[in-house]
């Protein structure tokens, strides 16, 4: 039996229960930003990102997959861009990208898990904390729907219920509503479960409708699942669903072996795709509430390992898209020749990143932040 | 420990979905006898592997050299359709289903993804690894693990050569396979790293190869012991550590009791387990004698493949066809042999969660009314690990039936 028909078959089950819907209170204003984190998922190398394309030592560290002069796109005197990343030029020269340099922490951890966890709930390197760094942005909103998880290892840690994680499916509109029982249980476990049917049927009453419909946009998105993704979070945007979060992921970035191909190749995925998104909001009149930021748990060894690709490093430079961006190079390259056992010494605190994104978009930034500076972008 | 007392049918059950998949009516009967839980645990670890065969290709896999480069996708692609499938009716059908519990477990704990090692006959041998020796020694186990064709592709270790080490199978090996994050430092992972070079592939058969030339035979301190440790004698050293005893019994606790593991209960397995020389029957003996592991009933979600397999089981059906079992797990989000990365499938209550709830819930409802009419029997013991929400106490019609595995009581095991 082809899928599609059995999910089709499956919505006239009579045991399903409709939830009650909410859905046409829920007009968000315009004054609301929306903030989009994009996650690198597996640690880009972030070095063959945003290139150093003057200093020697990025070459002499790379002898076999350093982006070439010829080939790199040059952003400034000092800096380059990977040339698969063409697509976001136009976002660079019309002033709607920042680039941050040297962003990390301080006793950086290497593990793709751990450190992935610091950067989801900017903690320090030895604090352990449960609620993502977004939660509260994301509890404050009176959204019924106010953090969607298009794709990535979700911040899980948004914390409370008016969050969906679509799981990278783009077919929402295939979904119906599934059995809810009246009453609870003596079990916990058995109440998570209801609960989380509820919360999936008033998602899908709210989404579903919407992914229905018919949207054009003037601009092609690109085939690949990341595209389809955007195209999705476009789609939503232009029918006037805007959360306060979202997020978005892909990779693996994880590039220990024979990277020049299989980097190149998700970069390009990556730039084509956001560049769509950003063509496609601005037409329909979202851009400028919108802000699109990159982030992974860590940047890659400065030289490549014998396998031509780079192990596990610590810091690296991150992109920011948006309507209101002040574009331009942001905190300091770290140097290639001052280097903490073979890696990146940090500039930038992830911090003030996360800092600058919240106030970009006029969100509240919470007490834990407080400490950290404004990066100005 | 757990007094040995006369077991209830609610325990049997609760142990043969746990190990078992399911309490379908067969094994209920095979364990009536059992009275007591070290009675039923003897039976299920004393139990050989029961006999099975392998795809054709498996023994003799097809000359690829001469083939084109979408010859070969396609040829490739064919066989991992049918290493899934082979590894699904394993699932639904072997009369020794507590080692493709096993398997399923050491599948998710010494973890690779065919898609990047790409060869099906070489994730097919890690796969029948985790069986033959999945509950045997770990140490041993973790021997073979390091020379696994499928392993050394997966973390990048065939390529790595002595001038610049490539770090990705140390670090995993000690973070996530035996230590855990914290229980060793970066120079550890840059020695081990030093330590395992030359382990490789045979590029032309998928088989492991040394590559004496590549290997740095140089000494390395690893864990404050120098030697000129290779990939021979680093399992040895590895399971000594303190941390790896209560590190492998946690996860398997992870597995097989619930979500909480409590720490003083998991350093008195450990100890079990390291005065057995780590063998894993021991470790799971004590860990299926804990009170915690039979107090755990109805607090664990299913997982995917637990949810299917166990539901065709429980019912002694037939297995779906190759493709409705590809779409169900991808969609439900455990596609074997495509973890989503090196850490596995996160589990837990993770796997109640959004998109795949509507999967779950329609899969339960178009499997019983496909089979309803083959006249579906079983009971709430049997089929339930914890109280329905609609307070059903039998199932008497198919109405019923319905009710029970749309209950979400039927999501948990």
């Amino acid at each position: 039996m082809e899928r599609r028909s059995f999910l089709k078959a499956s919505a006239a089950l009579p045991l399903v229960a409709f939830a009650p819907l909410n859905w046409a209170n829920s007009t968000n204003q315009l004054s609301t930003n929306t903030l989009i984190m994009v996650q690198l998922g597996g640690g880009n190398d972030g070095l063959n990102t945003f290139i150093p394309i003057t200093e020697e030592a990025y070459f002499n560290a790379r002898p076999n997959i350093a982006i070439s002069k010829d080939v790199a796109l040059d952003l400034s005197a000092q800096l380059a861009m990977h040339p698969a990343m063409s697509s976001l030029l136009p976002a660079w020269q019309q002033g709607d990208m920042a680039i941050v340099h040297g962003l990390g922490y301080t006793q950086p951890n290497r593990s793709h898990f751990r450190s992935i966890e610091i950067w989801q709930t900017a903690s320090e390197a030895d604090e352990y904390l449960s609620a993502g760094w977004l939660s509260e942005v994301v509890q404050q909103s009176e959204e019924p729907l106010a953090a969607i998880t298009v794709s990535g290892s979700p911040m899980a840690t948004f914390g409370a219920g008016n969050q969906f994680n679509l799981a990278g499916q783009t077919n929402l509109d295939q979904f119906s509503p599934v059995y809810v029982p009246n009453g609870s249980s003596d079990n916990e476990l058995l109440n998570f479960i209801i609960g989380n049917r509820q919360q999936f049927n008033n998602s899908v009453e709210q989404l579903s409708s919407l992914l229905e419909q018919q949207v054009e946009f003037a601009v092609e998105f690109p085939n690949s699942e990341f595209g389809q993704q955007c195209f999705t979070l476009a789609k939503l945007m232009a029918l006037g669903f805007v959360p306060p979060v979202w997020h978005l992921g892909l990779g693996s970035f994880d590039t220990h072996s024979n990277q020049i191909t299989s980097h190149q190749n998700l970069l390009d995925d990556m730039a084509t795709s956001l560049a769509a998104l950003r063509e496609a909001l601005i037409e329909v009149g979202q851009w400028q509430r919108t802000c699109i930021a990159s982030y992974c748990e860590f940047g890659r060894r400065v030289a490549e390992n014998a396998s031509l690709g780079t192990d596990h490093g610590t810091a690296a430079s991150h992109f920011v898209l948006g309507g209101n961006v002040s574009g331009g190079e942001f905190g300091e390259m770290p140097s290639l020749i001052d280097l903490d056992n073979g890696d990146l010494k940090y500039t930038t605190d992830f911090r003030d990143y996360y800092k600058s994104l919240l106030s970009l978009s006029d969100f509240n930034v919470p007490a834990s932040l407080a400490a950290f500076e404004y990066l100005g972008f | 420990m757990a007094s040995d007392t006369t077991l209830t049918p609610a325990e049997r059950a609760h142990f043969l979905r746990r190990t078992c998949f399911s309490a379908s009516d067969d094994l209920m009967l095979e364990t009536e006898a059992l009275t007591s839980k070290a009675l039923l645990i003897d039976w299920l670890l004393a139990k050989p592997i029961g006999n099975y065969t392998y795809p054709d290709w498996y023994q003799s896999p097809p000359n690829l050299q001469d083939l084109s480069q979408d010859e070969r996708k396609t040829v490739r692609r064919d066989m991992s359709k049918e290493l899934l499938a082979w590894w699904q009716a394993l699932l639904i059908q072997s009369d020794t289903p507590f080692y493709e519990q096993l398997s399923v477990f050491w599948h998710n704990h010494f973890v690779s993804s065919i898609q990047k090692v790409k060869l099906p006959n070489v994730m097919l041998k890690q796969n029948d690894l985790f069986r033959q020796q999945g509950l045997g020694n770990f140490k041993s186990l973790l021997a073979s693990i390091l020379k696994d064709p499928a392993m050394l592709i997966y973390l990048d270790n065939a390529s790595s050569k002595k001038d610049s080490p490539n770090e990705n199978l140390a670090r995993e090996l000690l973070e996530l396979f035996t230590l855990g994050e914290g229980n060793y430092t970066e120079f550890d992972i840059k020695e081990l790293a030093r330590a395992l070079t030359g382990a490789s592939v045979k590029r032309r058969t998928g088989e492991y190869i040394f590559k004496k030339r590549w290997h740095d035979d140089g000494d390395k301190t690893i864990f404050g012991e120098t030697a000129s440790f290779s990939v021979e004698n680093l399992a040895e050293l590895i399971v000594k550590q303190p941390s790896c005893a209560t590190f492998i019994v946690t996860k398997f606790w992870l597995h097989f009791v619930d979500s909480n593991p409590i720490e003083s209960e998991v350093d008195i397995i450990a100890q079990t387990f390291v005065d057995s020389g780590f063998e894993i029957k021991a470790l799971l003996e004590a860990l299926f004698l804990s009170d915690f592991f039979w107090q755990s009933q109805g607090q664990q979600v299913k997982s995917p493949v637990q949810l299917i397999v166990g539901t065709y089981r429980q019912f002694n059906l037939a297995s779906l066809t190759d493709r409705q079992w590809r779409s169900l797990t991808k969609n439900m989000g455990q596609l074997l042999f495509v973890p989503p990365n090196v850490k596995g499938w996160p589990g837990g209550k993770a796997w109640y969660a959004s998109a795949a709830i509507f999967y779950r819930e329609s899969f339960i409802d178009q499997f019983v009314r496909w089979h309803q009419s083959s006249g579906l029997q079983t009971s709430t013991t049997q089929l339930l690990a914890a109280q329905s929400v609609a307070s059903l106490d039998e199932i008497s019609n198919s109405s019923e039936l319905m009710l029970a595995m749309a209950d979400p009581a039927y999501q948990v095991i």
